[in-house]
């Protein structure tokens, strides 16, 4: 969709210590932005790790990493960007 | 087949708000129907007990119309629908007394049908000229 | 009819000029129901309506000790008041006075005299026959709760609730938007003054917004009306904004960090916002909104950042829907119009072309305070058009296709639209495909020919057939029917008349309040002529563009039409209610309990009296319906002055010839 004015929104990188995850699927489930699903490699503790399948749509929000109860996942701000709107 | 020189008598059970108000904004408009109609307007059509029906036929009516709201749009909420519920099961029954089903009439007339009101009575009336005098057996 | 009697009955015919004189023999019906059993008097005249014929009926009453009245005249929803109180000054109850409709449902409708005089004689004989049995009735009366509510925000909803307030009553003012305004306060300027919009309504929109009578309700919907006139308990669901009302500065530090990006309504879709966001800068009340459809959540926060940047601690992600629960007596309802979607136009582009806009689009690109700050640029390149193509009548007078209705507003603001245009862009061009110019208004003929003469606006009276897209141009196909021929124009931009259509949902608040609609879905007056404000359901009234397209200054003066009609309501002690309402013959009555589901008004309830159970009726919530009365096993149930044997006994006068032989 087009429009007059432009805004800026942050985009976020997700950044994934993989051994550390326990695949409680927090991350996956909670995500407001559906960026995450659970892999299928497997990591040296035999769990399923998050991976981004997504990663335009990832807001930085932080929740992922508020979530996180092994500390595995968390988002930095990658850049400001014009907001796209799909019509 | 239209009986020649048949003049039906047919009675209408209109409602105040709706079916009335219809029949009048017809009348507002000029727009022309059949004399062969007489209007008897109660509050709301649920008002019409299937019995008041009954006598009509029993006494000259050869054919009864009964005039609601639309559902939905009754002014006392529900009214229409038990008419709705009462008419489709009394045309049962009249089947089995030997009155055609056609006799009896349901529809849903707005205040704003003025055209539609004109245009149901024009219909029915044709359709119980068609049906003929109801027969009533001796007494 | 029994031969023991029996009301002393008058019978008034009227002739009601020459409407029911010019096709009912109004003498020989005079004759005949005069020799009706039970009828004294049997008169006629030009106009019983009229003090002359109001002292006939005075004057037959008092000499000849008249027990009942029939006044055989126009249909009831006109004069049945006016009879009824006319009976009622010479002492006679007013419910011995009916009315045979021998107008709207005889005389007007029926060609054949002798016909149409026969049905005149038997309707009124028949309303004789039900007056016979007509019991003496005294109204119930009830209180009311002076305190009224406006459904609506926008000019006419505004202008209502001012009206109301200003006269010392408290109004409640609901509207569905984050901010009040409607369509109006989008608007950059107005016709045919060319008054900046947003100027002459903010004035109001404050006024209303800090009046001490006045409690608005933005973000909230009508979620349930129960009750009757002067007696309403309404439930109002509010809508949780996310953020503290009194709170907001409108810093707008939220808006910069929010994540979350959604086109904005109040502009057109031609402007992006945030998820948090205020519609536009003077909204009513001053604050933010969180769009909750758009914010990434709540529960838990998922991004939170706008609470993190608030320095008054405005934001609460705990709010929750509230409903909340007021008694108000009378119900204003303006809830105003939307334009028909382009897209709903295939052939002319809309929704698939960003350069073809509507009516409120370029109004937002007009605005001084709009996405383009006034400077007049098409969506597609942001380029100055040099040539705009103006559609009139888009989906309005079109019966085949869309709507057979005029929207009345288009040919004003289209010839506004041009003009503003030709002002902002002096070597550009404006054309303008018409089919009539509807131009009624004060002082709207001239600003139209001003349009045309004054700003050189080209106007080609014809329909546009198709618009579509060639490279950076759009080419407008269509006809020129004063010189006969088919024209194609390329331009730059087009703006289409969209037709006016009632706001969205409109469905489903007609069903919660009950009031009618019409087929397009515009609100239904009580009567096109002489109601304009009321609806047939008591206590609801009506205004603005809810009721039927209109402009501004018609949707003023309905507003205050209708604040007119509450302050009549609120300037009485009582509201008589009807005493038509349902009985029960406690000696008949078996408890059997069909009635008390059937009643939508929960008037009917089972009571004991002696051990047994026995139905009873509330007649204060009775409306007299007779839906319980009609499915009574026994007989017991009756409704006053519409019993079954008065039903039995008209259905029976109307179909015997003879008289009094039943």
């Amino acid at each position: 969709m087009k429009f007059f004015n432009k805004v800026t929104v942050p985009v976020g990188e997700i950044h994934i210590i993989k051994d550390r995850c326990k695949g409680c699927g927090f991350c996956v489930e909670y995500c407001p932005r559906d960026v995450l699903e659970l892999s299928d490699e497997f990591n040296t503790k035999g769990y399923h790790p998050p991976r981004v399948k997504d990663p335009g749509r990832c807001i930085n929000c932080g929740l992922c990493e508020m979530l996180c109860p092994e500390f595995a996942i968390w988002s930095t701000l990658k850049e400001e960007r014009e907001a796209v709107i799909e019509g | 087949m239209v009986k020649e020189n048949f003049n039906p008598k047919i009675l209408a059970f209109l409602c105040k708000w709706c079916s009335s108000a219809g029949a009048d904004l017809a009348g507002t408009s000029r727009i022309k129907y059949p004399p062969n109609v007489l209007p008897i307007t109660v509050m709301c059509s649920s008002r019409i007990d299937p019995s008041f029906i009954i006598h009509a036929f029993k006494r000259g009516a050869d054919g009864v119309l009964v005039a609601g709201c639309h559902p939905g749009d009754c002014h006392y909420q529900s009214g229409n629908y038990k008419t709705r519920r009462r008419i489709f099961l009394l045309k049962g029954l009249l089947e089995d007394l030997g009155i055609e089903s056609g006799r009896l009439r349901l529809e849903w007339i707005s205040a704003a049908e003025g055209l539609k009101f004109a245009s149901v009575i024009k219909e029915f009336t044709r359709g119980i000229q068609t049906l003929g005098p109801l027969n009533r057996g001796n007494g | 009819m029994k031969a023991d009697h029996r009301k002393k009955i008058g019978v008034f015919i009227c002739h009601c000029g020459i409407n029911i004189a010019g096709v009912v023999d109004v003498n020989k019906a005079r004759e005949e129901i005069g020799r009706y059993p039970g009828v004294v008097h049997s008169e006629d005249y030009i106009y019983m309506c009229s003090d002359p014929g109001q002292n006939f009926v005075k004057e037959a009453i008092k000499e000849k000790k008249l027990d009942a009245v029939v006044i055989a005249c126009c249909s009831p929803t006109l004069h049945e008041t006016t009879f009824r109180r006319t009976v009622e000054s010479v002492g006679m109850n007013p419910y011995q006075c009916e009315i045979a409709n021998i107008r709207e449902q005889c005389s007007w409708v029926h060609e054949n005299k002798k016909a149409a005089t026969d049905k005149a004689m038997k309707i009124t004989e028949s309303v004789i026959e039900k007056l016979v049995l007509n019991e003496s009735l005294f109204p119930v009366t009830v209180p009311v709760t002076r305190r009224a509510l406006v459904i609506g925000g926008g000019i006419a909803g505004i202008q209502a609730a001012l009206d109301i307030a200003n006269a010392g009553y408290e109004v409640l003012l609901v509207e569905r938007e984050p901010s009040i305004g409607g369509h109006m306060i989008q608007l950059s300027e107005t016709f045919p003054t060319l008054d900046c919009a947003q100027c002459i309504l903010t004035p109001r929109m404050v006024e209303v917004g800090h009046h001490p009578k006045v409690k608005l309700l933005t973000y909230s919907e009508i979620q349930e009306v129960s009750g009757y006139v002067g007696n309403f308990k309404v439930k109002i669901l509010r809508k949780p904004r996310y953020v503290i009302e009194d709170k907001c500065n409108l810093c707008g530090e939220c808006e910069k960090v929010c994540p979350i990006a959604a086109p904005c309504s109040f502009e057109g879709n031609l402007k992006v916002r945030k998820a948090i966001y205020i519609p536009f800068p003077q909204a009513i009340p001053a604050t933010y909104t969180i769009d909750a459809d758009k914010c990434p959540g709540f529960l838990p926060i998922a991004c939170g950042k706008c609470a993190e940047v608030c320095e008054p601690k405005a934001i609460d992600f705990d709010m929750k829907l509230e409903i909340i629960e007021e008694e108000v007596g009378s119900i204003v309802v303006a809830t105003g119009y939307e334009l028909y979607p382009p897209k709903m136009i295939g052939e002319y582009g809309g929704g698939k072309y960003e350069d073809v806009i509507d009516g409120l689009q370029f109004e937002r690109i007009l605005s001084a305070s709009g996405p383009t700050n006034g400077e007049v640029r098409r969506l597609s390149d942001g380029k100055v058009p040099k040539r705009v193509v103006f559609v009139s009548c888009v989906g309005s007078r079109d019966p085949e296709n869309h709507f057979p209705y005029c929207s009345k507003i288009c040919c004003m603001y289209t010839a506004k639209h041009a003009m503003l245009y030709k002002h902002r862009v002096p070597d550009g061009e404006a054309i303008v495909f018409y089919i009539d110019i509807r131009a009624g208004g004060k002082r709207y003929e001239e600003f139209v020919t001003r349009a045309q003469e004054e700003d050189k606006v080209l106007y080609i009276r014809g329909k546009v057939s198709k618009i579509f897209k060639d490279g950076d141009e759009l080419v407008v196909m269509g006809a020129d029917t004063l010189s006969g021929k088919q024209v194609e124009i390329r331009c730059d931009l087009v703006v289409l008349s969209m037709a006016m259509t009632p706001s969205k949902r409109i469905e489903e608040t007609v069903k919660k309040l009950k009031i009618q609609m019409d087929e397009h879905g515009f609100l239904q007056e009580a009567h096109p002529k002489l109601r304009p404000v009321e609806t047939l359901t008591a206590g609801f009234y009506l205004a603005g563009a809810g009721q039927a397209p209109k402009d501004i200054p018609d949707a003023v003066a309905q507003a205050s039409g209708a604040a007119s009609k509450v302050l009549d309501m609120f300037s009485k002690d009582e509201l008589e209610h009807l005493p038509i309402v349902a009985t029960v013959d406690e000696d008949l009555c078996s408890g059997c309990g069909v009635c008390v589901p059937l009643c939508p008004y929960e008037a009917r309830v089972m009571e004991i009296r002696d051990g047994r159970k026995i139905a009873a009726v509330n007649e204060i919530l009775c409306e007299g319906c007779g839906s319980c009365v009609s499915a009574c096993p026994s007989g017991a149930s009756q409704q006053r002055n519409l019993k079954d044997d008065q039903i039995i006994n008209v259905v029976e006068v109307m179909l015997t010839d003879g008289k009094g032989e039943f």
